[in-house]
């Protein structure tokens, strides 16, 4: 009896927990089909006017459109210098590699909002300064990381001896990756470009600084705020949750499962 | 002058400061069941790996029917190699895998599946092939990695302790599959275990190495007979050593001197003088047993001391009078006839004709 009441209160722990942070979020994703143009109860009607809002408005579209373009680039990117810094790890060893690692994931560990504004010292010195093509390379660079850990993690699980039985019955090394590395890595590979598409889709800080004329939609909700408050960024908000939260759930599922087979 | 199916001709493989191969020199003929044996590191894996190319050589040349092959690399050398934990590629079906090597030569896709059918036949598991290598037990999957290297049809195979992974009556059942195999193929095994029994029941010719080093070459009887050297005497079969020195010396044997008595045993290949330290090796399956003290001219007397159950086969331990052990195996009702127990005080006697020397 004591058992199931301590894990009661750990779950009711966690839910209170979990509730506590994403309550700010479900207030948003609720108010966003209030008909109220304030955020506020009583409930004055459900409706779909403010989704409609957004996607009349040319500049929240072109924001919209640009974070997607960015988010698909660097998803493609990031995933394949991932891919091939995790398969350089997983086969040669070589001078100072540990070092060379560590120095490779270190971007996500400093602040945004310092990386933020070096890269925009740095890229304007380049020319790609208040440019999306600026915010297309940092997001590589903050995201390649992410891809590099998860196919890092896939290519541990599998046995050395896979390449060389490939390279023993006739394929060449470049075959080998194509026959047996990529097909193993694959989920892992899947799940790299939906994280890291994910982590550029939500990217705020490097954006705001990086960005000029071209917004990118995070950036643009900002913008938003700072103009009129209006619910319209509540939909936006929802939206932008919601593809988020697809991404990663997906990823998740893929390395879920994928642990699953190989157990 | 024949030439050998494989031959390495003072091959040699350093890692850094680590010797794994010395420098060894050896043929197999083409119809070989060629067994590699020897204790965990002596370099029987690495050679193997050598031979596949996927190791290159520090030094020395490795030819395959007569072409040096030292700069092929291992997807152009047709050696295919059955790995211990078989390494069977878990994203594909049994038949996918087995078709692998066909695909990479580039054959097209009908004379690819009947091999592959014809293959899965022959090693009897036919109706695996849709199958999910997740779902096989030990001995299926080791009898995918045979199809799978022998799909290409191969002159020569390597395998690299195949049986390892399986249990002990499958390994014994698959011992005589896979010589019967090879016989029917008509093919060159070369074989790397370290359990010596097994090479001995498979293979026509052993290679025992130690310390990356060639120790002896020949068939299971000459080795088991007549082992070159100290080490070859006690690593294959249960031999027991007696060291002392040479106090006579006769046309046709020599005496030797050694703490727990004299011994007689015939001259061997080497030549030796008075005083000489030499070893006599005895076999523990050709020493006779007897409760009472026989006057025979080789015979060592000694208290049980303990016993291994084999089977058939009992391997009794004598302590002798200066402390060593002397092993004696017998057949279950030799012993019970003797009724001896543990502390019995045994002669152990046998005929010198049945022993061999090795200059120590």
């Amino acid at each position: 009896m004591d058992e199931r009441v301590t894990v009661l209160i750990q779950r009711g722990y966690v839910i209170l927990c979990l509730g506590f942070i994403f309550c700010p979020i479900l207030t948003l994703i609720a108010f966003s089909f209030n008909v109220d143009r304030f955020p506020s109860l009583p409930w004055k009607g459900f409706s779909l006017t403010w989704y409609s809002a957004v996607f009349e408005d040319p500049t929240i579209l072109d924001a919209f459109r640009n974070t997607l373009i960015v988010g698909a680039g660097v998803a493609i990117v990031s995933t394949f210098l991932g891919f091939t810094a995790a398969y350089f790890d997983f086969r040669w060893n070589f001078p100072w590699k540990k070092l060379y690692l560590a120095i490779v994931v270190l971007p996500p560990t400093i602040p945004f909002l310092i990386l933020g504004l070096a890269l925009l010292l740095f890229l304007s010195r380049i020319g790609l300064g208040s440019s999306l093509t600026g915010v297309f390379v940092s997001h590589v660079v903050i995201c390649t990381p992410f891809a590099l850990a998860i196919t890092r993690m896939r290519l541990a699980e599998m046995d050395k001896g896979l390449e060389e039985a490939a390279w023993n019955l006739g394929a060449s090394e470049w075959r080998g990756v194509l026959e047996v590395i990529l097909p193993f890595a694959a989920p892992a590979i899947l799940a790299s470009a939906l994280v890291t598409m994910a982590v550029s889709f939500d990217e705020f800080m490097i954006a705001w600084f990086v960005s000029g004329l071209d917004q990118t939609l995070p950036v643009k909700i900002l913008l938003l705020l700072q103009g009129q408050v209006s619910p319209r960024i509540n939909a936006i908000g929802t939206i932008v949750f919601l593809i988020s939260f697809t991404l990663v759930a997906i990823a998740q599922i893929v390395i879920f499962l994928t642990r699953r087979i190989t157990e | 002058m024949t030439i050998g199916a494989i031959e390495l001709r003072n091959v040699a493989k350093h890692f850094g400061k680590f010797v794994a191969v010395a420098g060894i020199s050896l043929r197999v003929e083409e119809g070989d069941f060629a067994a590699f044996i020897g204790p965990s590191g002596c370099g029987k894996t690495t050679t193997l790996r050598l031979i596949a190319g996927l190791e290159i050589p520090t030094s020395g040349d490795i030819l395959c029917r007569g072409r040096k092959i030292n700069d092929d690399k291992p997807w152009a050398r047709n050696l295919p190699l059955v790995w211990q934990n078989f390494a069977l590629f878990p994203f594909l079906s049994v038949e996918q895998n087995v078709e692998f090597g066909l695909r990479m030569k580039g054959i097209e896709k009908t004379t690819r599946q009947r091999s592959v059918r014809n293959w899965l036949e022959r090693v009897g598991i036919a109706e695996l092939a849709s199958r999910s290598i997740s779902e096989l037990s030990g001995g299926q999957k080791q009898r995918v990695a045979l199809a799978r290297s022998l799909v290409t049809e191969p002159s020569i195979l390597l395998l690299d302790e195949p049986l390892g992974s399986l249990d002990a009556h499958l390994r014994i059942l698959m011992q005589s599959e896979l010589k019967a195999l090879q016989r029917e193929l008509g093919i060159t095994f070369i074989y790397v275990t370290h359990n010596q029994s097994e090479a001995f029941a498979m293979a026509n010719k052993v290679i025992i190495m130690k310390d990356g080093k060639v120790q002896q070459i020949g068939s299971p009887q000459e080795v088991y007979r007549a082992p070159q050297n100290r080490f070859v005497a006690e690593f294959v079969g249960t031999n027991n050593l007696l060291s002392g020195k040479v106090s006579e010396t006769r046309s046709d044997s020599i005496k030797i001197s050694t703490s727990v008595g004299d011994f007689v045993a015939p001259i061997g290949l080497q030549k030796c003088r008075l005083g000489d330290t030499m070893t006599v090796v005895v076999s523990a399956d050709v020493v006779a047993l007897s409760s009472d003290e026989m006057a025979a001219k080789n015979r060592v007397i000694g208290h049980i001391r303990g016993e291994e159950f084999i089977g058939s086969m009992i391997t009794l331990f004598l302590e002798l009078p200066d402390g060593s052990v002397f092993r004696v195996q017998k057949q279950q009702h030799e012993i019970t006839r003797l009724q001896a127990q543990f502390g019995s005080r045994l002669c152990a006697y046998w005929e010198p004709a049945s022993t061999y020397l090795l200059p120590n």
